[in-house]
């Protein structure tokens, strides 16, 4: 879903560099993942992390044991995203997750007593709207953080305006990292959603164990894709595997007809997809009409498209930070809860838990700074709060203030349901060159 | 009898009320930029970017104002030579160090260039009306998609970021445009600049030859005027004012991205102007103040259905005020003005 | 005659698809201040027109403005030259105030000729003031009757620096006193410039007075004063006497 730009020409020898380091920095990863994989997909995921967290549940009491109402000076944290426009889908479900973790604190004595005061602003996927929205909400609002962002260039136009006025920017959603020259290191950003290696890395060597090593590609013409794609072949490198065609369409595509072509004569194992919002699901549906069996592999799947349209969706595998099948105490009441405020059938999707994570990591910072709301105070706090997120417990790396996740591989099934089929706990992002500690 | 030729010279009385509504005019400018100018002091941190934004996005309007209120020429393309001057003015700007005038000049003369070569083959080569408008809506579609696709150059779909700031030597000093205030008087800079050279316009004969255009384009050339040129001027001094004009929000943003350059966009400015009322001057900026106005309140009242209630206004101010709100009120001060005479001589 | 005050066809000759509209027809104006071209419908009297102005291109032919040869110029050169038009539709600017309908023709521009006779100096207030819309100068021409419409293009075809003004029927739905009003204003003008005048009325083309032209499918029947037209019997059988019995 993350877009972005690439202002310079790519040196091969850096992405070689990047491509071994994150080989060789989850390499570890994937033995561990390899080897409990039978066993994780047998139990449930929620076994105890030995850290200290502050725990999603962890509710301030007071003296006679009822949850506290939090009375003091509202801490004001503005919300960015797509809530119009064409993802304006995917936003909505980011608000309600972001609203979601905002109620709950609130409603258990806030932060240091003090409420959240949640500011809503639109982007409308607009990045001339990007940037009034943020200084909006920076010089108006005067919030203390932003939370929120899909596309890369919102993201790239929040964080032209809220470092020089000192607001951290929380992004929440997967992205290309520092892939394609965007902004993946800056004192002012913490990504709580994933950048490649803690997503694609994790999801090749699953997939050359269980499916084949040949890709073929097909994705939305634009950086995130194509960065994508580059990631994935300087995987398969090691992995002795290939990307036997790339084929990229323009955003809004309704004919995907050449692609087929393509496939019919590639003879690929894997039809790895990265086209976005409704291209997607026209792609999926002519997929199906064209009778093809190759596997696909969807970075853009989640709940909420698979269960909206379950029979073009059915058999697609993705990988993301958070899928509604997880199991566990932690992920039923966050469902529970998140169902109860926005309906029965509704599903929170990684960049969703991502925000409420986030309203949590901020929390948990604030209050490990005494309370003080002043960023150089909480920033360095970040790295030392896990919290047990409905996916799992979850940290800040301190190098690079991207979000330390577990990694879920998931397929859809005919109902519609992604069922997880293997994970990895605790991906350390890789951000080459970034030491902001 | 020999044939005589005949020339016309403007009559006294009538130089004498020209005189006094071009003061009167002069003076309503100078009071709004004055008022302009000492707006800051009033305003929060906030609403000095947003008031310097909106000057930029008048200096747009007010090319769009031009080449469709006055000459008849509706362009979908005032997008896309705002996008080359916001374009223009970020990659100099990021990439090299130049004298701020260079910049401010790019940003003017490339948008300014294109539309005079695409100004001559589509108006000598008698493409006008609702057939300009959609070469108009190509070439924006066309714009844009250059911009995404030449990555190198242009930071392709997140466009250019942290753009710095406008500098501009004066003899030995320098005018720095950079801080919050600084940003705000240059988009006031601008848009004076703009409005003289939009009330120059409508006082000029060539003003009241594109309004004779837009009327009826063969009797004009049948008077002998150079239709096409004419019209080929108009398109090129809208861009290079629609040029200007996105130089200068680059500026103010500090960034140019490819919804800078869009189809959208293209649209907003058309409807600020038809909103205000496309035959006015006034229009083109009551139209923009009271959109871009509307759009940043609207939208933060209602975060996730804003666009419906903006929309809701526009379609409900075209259908009461087709002649836009500024021309409404002139058709309301005019029928009073008549009633009363019609009091008067009862 | 003085070639250099003339507007003449040569042996034009031109074709809509099949139709031969104008044939072999060499005309001549010049030799008198005002000129009315008649003829009945079809006879190719607005295509002569049109041919002037060089919106028709002839098949074969040429035009000749003061002796030049102008075939094949377009209508913006030929208006310059000080060839200008009223059309049979009165085509004024709706939107602008009579005051700039005049303005824009004053301003128009044209060739400075060398040698031509001296400038009379017509501000458009004058030139108002002789079409009778003085007190209208501010008025939207849409807001205006038809005569006054009429009026207006006449006013600024003569603003624009005519050497020859070629008017459309400009007596066309006018009442009489209207009517004797236009006849009025085309005799000031033609003491400017040559004018040549399409009409039907010929009680209009009497008060014009000057020398008639008679074309009739496509050729020119007869060139001469109105006495030697109305004396000439094949006219009378193929024009006037039909328009007397309606």
């Amino acid at each position: 879903m993350s877009k972005s730009n690439n202002n310079s020409i790519e040196d091969p020898r850096e992405s070689n560099k990047l491509g071994r380091r994150l080989v060789l920095k989850t390499g570890l990863g994937f033995g561990a993942a390899a080897a409990l994989a039978p066993v994780l997909a047998a139990c449930s995921s929620d076994a105890a992390d030995e850290t200290s967290n502050t725990g999603s549940n962890d509710t301030a009491t007071s003296p006679d044991g009822t949850p506290a109402e939090a009375t003091g000076d509202p801490i004001k944290v503005g919300y960015i995203g797509d809530l119009t426009g064409v993802l304006a889908q995917q936003g909505q479900i980011q608000l309600n997750c972001f609203e979601l973790a905002v109620k709950q604190i609130n409603e258990s004595g806030g932060i240091g007593g003090r409420p959240i005061e949640a500011v809503t602003e639109d982007t409308a996927s607009d990045s001339a709207q990007a940037i009034e929205k943020s200084t909006k909400l920076a010089l108006e609002d005067e919030v203390v953080t932003v939370i929120g962002g899909i596309t890369s260039s919102v993201r790239e136009a929040a964080l032209t305006v809220l470092p020089n006025e000192k607001i951290p920017f929380f992004y929440t959603t997967f992205y290309e990292g520092a892939a394609a020259g965007a902004t993946a290191c800056d004192e002012y950003l913490i990504a709580t959603g994933q950048i490649p290696n803690q997503q694609v890395a994790p999801l090749v060597p699953y997939l050359s164990e269980n499916v084949g090593k040949k890709y073929i590609v097909v994705g939305n013409d634009y950086i995130w894709p194509r960065g994508m794609t580059e990631v994935l072949e300087e995987l398969l490198v090691e992995e002795g595997g290939e990307v036997v065609s790339s084929t990229y369409f323009p955003l809004g595509t309704t004919d995907f007809g050449p692609f087929f072509k393509e496939l019919a004569d590639a003879d690929a194992d894997i039809c790895w997809v990265t086209l976005v919002g409704s291209d997607q699901d026209t792609f999926l549906q002519q997929y199906k009409q064209f009778g093809a069996t190759t596997q696909i592999v969807s970075l853009s799947m989640n709940d909420d498209i698979a269960a909206t349209n379950p029979e073009i969706s059915e058999g697609v595998i993705t990988v993301q930070n958070y899928l509604a099948g997880i199991e566990s105490g932690n992920n039923t009441k966050f469902l529970e809860e998140y169902r109860a405020e926005n309906g029965a059938d509704t599903f929170p999707i990684a960049i969703g838990e991502g925000a409420y994570n986030s309203v949590y990591l901020f929390k948990g910072a604030v209050e490990a700074a005494d309370g003080s709301t002043d960023p150089t105070d909480w920033i360095p706090k970040l790295s030392g709060v896990s919290f047990d997120s409905p996916s799992g417990s979850i940290g800040i790396d301190a190098d690079t203030q991207h979000a330390i996740t577990n990694s879920y591989i998931g397929k859809v099934g005919a109902d519609g349901v992604i069922e997880i089929l293997d994970e990895e706990k605790a991906v350390v992002p890789v951000v080459e060159g970034c030491i902001l500690s | 009898m020999t044939a005589v030729d005949t020339v016309a010279v403007p009559n006294n009385a009538n130089s004498a009320r020209d005189w006094i509504s071009g003061a009167r005019t002069l003076g309503g400018t100078g009071l709004l930029l004055a008022a302009l100018a000492i707006l800051p002091s009033f305003l929060g941190p906030f609403n000095i970017v947003l008031g310097a934004q909106i000057l930029a996005y008048s200096v747009v309007a007010l090319s769009l104002q031009l080449l469709w209120g006055r000459a008849g020429q509706l362009s979908f393309g005032q997008a896309a030579f705002f996008g080359m001057g916001a374009y223009a003015y970020a990659i100099l700007g990021t990439r090299y160090e130049l004298n701020g005038w260079y910049i401010l000049a790019a940003a003017l003369v490339i948008p300014a260039g294109t539309a005079l070569i695409l100004g001559y083959f589509l108006f000598f080569g008698r493409v006008r009306d609702a057939y300009f408008s959609i070469v108009t809506l190509a070439f924006v579609l066309v714009a844009n998609q250059v911009v995404i696709s030449w990555r190198s150059v242009t930071g392709g779909d997140t466009g250019l970021t942290r753009v710095p700031g406008l500098v501009l030597p004066f003899g030995g000093f320098e005018v720095d445009f950079t801080s919050r205030n600084g940003r705000y008087y240059l988009g006031l800079l601008i848009f004076s600049i703009a409005l003289f050279v939009a009330l120059l316009v409508r006082r000029s004969s060539f003003g009241l030859v594109l309004e004779a255009i837009r009327d009826d384009e063969n009797r004009a050339s049948f008077l002998g005027y150079n239709t096409p040129m004419y019209l080929t001027m108009a398109f090129t001094l809208s861009a290079a004012l629609a040029g200007v004009a996105g130089g200068a929000f680059a500026s103010i943003s500090t960034l140019a991205a490819p919804d800078m350059i869009d189809q959208f966009l293209s649209i907003q400015i058309l409807t600020w102007v038809a909103i205000g009322g496309r035959n006015y001057l006034a229009g083109a900026l009551v139209g923009t103040v009271v959109m871009r106005v509307l759009n940043n309140q609207v939208s933060d009242v209602l975060p996730e259905s804003w666009p419906l209630v903006v929309g809701l206004f526009f379609v409900v101010v075209v259908m009461f005020f087709p002649a836009g709100l500024v021309g409404g009120l002139a058709k309301l001060r005019a029928q009073l003005a008549s009633r009363r005479v019609e009091k008067a001589r009862a | 005659m003085d070639e250099s005050q003339s507007l003449a066809l040569e042996s034009v000759t031109v074709r809509f698809g099949g139709l031969t509209v104008l044939d072999d027809l060499s005309l001549r104006f010049g030799h008198s201040p005002i000129s009315s071209l008649i003829g009945p419908n079809g006879a190719g009297k607005t295509t002569v027109f049109n041919t002037f102005s060089g919106i028709v291109k002839p098949v074969s032919g040429s035009l000749l403005l003061n002796g030049k040869d102008m075939t094949g110029h377009s209508p913006i050169e030929i208006a310059r030259a000080g060839v200008v038009r009223k059309f049979q539709v009165p085509t004024v600017f709706h939107n602008l105030s009579v005051g700039n309908n005049l303005k824009v023709a004053a301003q128009s521009p044209r060739i400075e000729t060398a040698g031509s006779a001296k400038d009379i100096r017509w501000s458009t207030g004058d030139v108002a003031e002789k079409l009778g819309l003085s007190s209208k100068m501010k008025t939207l021409a849409a807001e205006l009757s038809h005569g006054e419409r009429q009026w207006l293009e006449i006013g600024m075809a003569f603003l624009a620096h005519p050497r020859f003004l070629l008017l459309d029927e400009p007596a066309a739905g006018l009442g009489p006193e209207e009517s004797d009003h236009t006849a009025g204003l085309i005799r000031t003008i033609s003491e400017f410039c040559k004018t040549i005048v399409i009409e039907h009325d010929m009680r209009f083309i009497r008060e014009l007075g000057g020398d008639v032209t008679v074309l009739h499918q496509g050729r020119l029947l007869k060139q001469g004063t109105m006495e030697e037209i109305e004396a000439d019997h094949i006219v009378r059988d193929v024009y006037l006497g039909r328009d007397a019995d309606a």
